[in-house]
């Protein structure tokens, strides 16, 4: 990692998350209060005494998952914005302001899945790992597509002031349709066929694959979101490279 | 290795609301170790995008710029700092950045910054005073072979100008220095090299004398 970018990450983890904050805490209570809150309402309907599908698990993994696309974008979104100043220093490259928030963000989420889910796993709701392979294939393409749209909006905001008043709108749209609350096997195929254009619901069955084995019908090809993410990060770069041109420092 | 910095058919242009504004017009200059340039400008005459531009914050819009050395950034720049870091955050970020020891630097900005027990504090807490002082002591604490300085160094009282002087003109009077002005005093003063910055044209004269000159005619 090149220096900048880790002084980058230092100064970002005092300024986010203060001194004596628990900012960080929150990456790990979103996934705790929605899984919990759906497992209550799972549980109210006595679908437990019915069905043996592990709900919370389930829940669990796929928003854990999801975050790693959901935050990333929020936090790289007004990131170059937001640390204009730096660039007075010019080895500080609006990339690394990028990058800088995309680790902190990526280490965050992941640091809250780990921590709850091993809580999970001694209350007895959530099963080791069935393949660690496809659990971390699945945490590394959905990193790799969030640098991809964060990288993306970051360009895009520069280019565009349209853009921000969408943003939230298509975020929330694209947060129930992503797969991270859904298997493809729960909705009809005819919707299915569809839904498979997504990339984060191949990546979310993988990951889901993953944690909970072959308990259901999985539908994937880990070719599609690589393919995906590769084309997605050239066209990000290249806007960026694009949007670095309108970057006037003050 | 010999050290410069080199501008090589320097544009920039800004689009204005009607038209396009040219800052700076096919501008060429190099500068080599111990030059010390003073540049006379008007304001807005673009000395501080020539700066900038010479610093690498800001990109021309056509030309390039060949940097054989180390290049400071524009001297006393407050723009980075960001209100919940205390000093000492501030002067961590930097040395991390330019990669050097932070804990060698302490004594030397502590000193340099006069700010007690505020260098423990947020930046938000400062004086504007205080804030121009701990920017001046960060940029001094990097070692840079140019040092750019925008406008005069008008920082502090009396006796903390007379510091910075010395810190800059007389410990590093080795090094490269580009400084830019309005009023030929300091530049007289200071630098070897005279410049005068007049509607995008970067002309050199043989003395301040005659830079002066040109430039009061204007």
């Amino acid at each position: 990692m090149s220096r900048v970018v880790k002084a980058l990450i230092f100064r970002e983890l005092i300024t986010r998350y203060g001194r004596k904050n628990f900012g960080f805490l929150w990456t790990f209570f979103e996934p705790a209060f929605f899984a919990f809150l759906v497992t209550l309402v799972w549980t109210f309907f006595r679908f437990h005494e019915k069905s043996t599908f592990p709900i919370t698990a389930f829940i669990f993994i796929g928003y854990a998952n999801g975050l790693l696309w959901r935050n990333t974008i929020g936090q790289c979104f007004h990131a170059i914005e937001a640390n204009q100043g730096l660039l007075y220093h010019s080895i500080v490259k609006p990339i690394d302001l990028v990058l800088s928030r995309f680790l902190l963000e990526v280490l965050s989420v992941t640091g809250g899945a780990i921590g709850l889910g091993t809580i999970f796993y001694t209350l007895g709701w959530v099963p080791m790992p069935y393949d660690w392979s496809y659990l971390l294939l699945g945490w590394f393409l959905m990193s790799w597509f969030g640098l991809s749209m964060g990288l993306l909006f970051s360009a895009l905001s520069i280019l565009s002031d349209v853009v921000e008043h969408f943003l939230n709108a298509f975020l929330y749209i694209f947060w129930i349709l992503s797969g991270s609350l859904y298997a493809a096997e729960m909705v009809p195929a005819l919707i299915r066929e569809y839904a498979l254009y997504l990339p984060t619901l191949h990546i979310a069955e993988i990951v889901r694959y993953g944690l909970l084995g072959p308990i259901m019908n999985y539908y994937y090809e880990i070719s599609y979101p690589v393919v995906f993410n590769l084309v997605a990060i050239c066209i990000a770069l290249f806007l960026l490279k694009v949007a670095e041109k309108k970057i006037e420092v003050e | 290795m010999e050290k410069f910095v080199k501008l090589e058919n320097i544009c920039k242009a800004f689009p204005l609301r009607i038209g396009v504004k040219y800052a700076l017009k096919n501008i060429n200059l190099t500068i080599k170790s111990e030059d010390k340039l003073g540049i006379l400008g008007m304001n807005g005459s673009g000395k501080s995008t020539l700066i900038r531009i010479i610093s690498g914050a800001t990109k021309p819009t056509t030309g390039k710029v060949i940097k054989k050395m180390k290049v400071s950034w524009p001297l006393a720049f407050q723009g980075g700092f960001q209100g919940s870091l205390t000093g000492l955050d501030n002067l961590k970020f930097i040395c991390r950045i330019y990669g050097a020891n932070w804990k060698e630097k302490i004594d030397f900005v502590q000193d340099f910054a006069e700010l007690g027990k505020y260098f423990y504090e947020p930046v938000k807490t400062y004086s504007s005073g205080m804030r121009a002082r701990l920017a001046f002591a960060l940029s001094l604490a990097i070692d840079f072979d140019c040092y750019l300085i925008d406008e005069i160094v008008a920082v502090g009282d009396q006796r903390f100008q007379k510091k910075s002087k010395v810190e800059l003109f007389e410990k590093r009077a080795d090094r490269s220095f580009v400084l830019s002005s309005h009023q030929p005093s300091y530049i007289k003063e200071h630098c070897n090299r005279f410049f005068v910055l007049s509607e995008g044209n970067l002309i050199e004269f043989e003395s301040i004398d005659q830079a002066w000159q040109f430039y009061s005619k204007q």
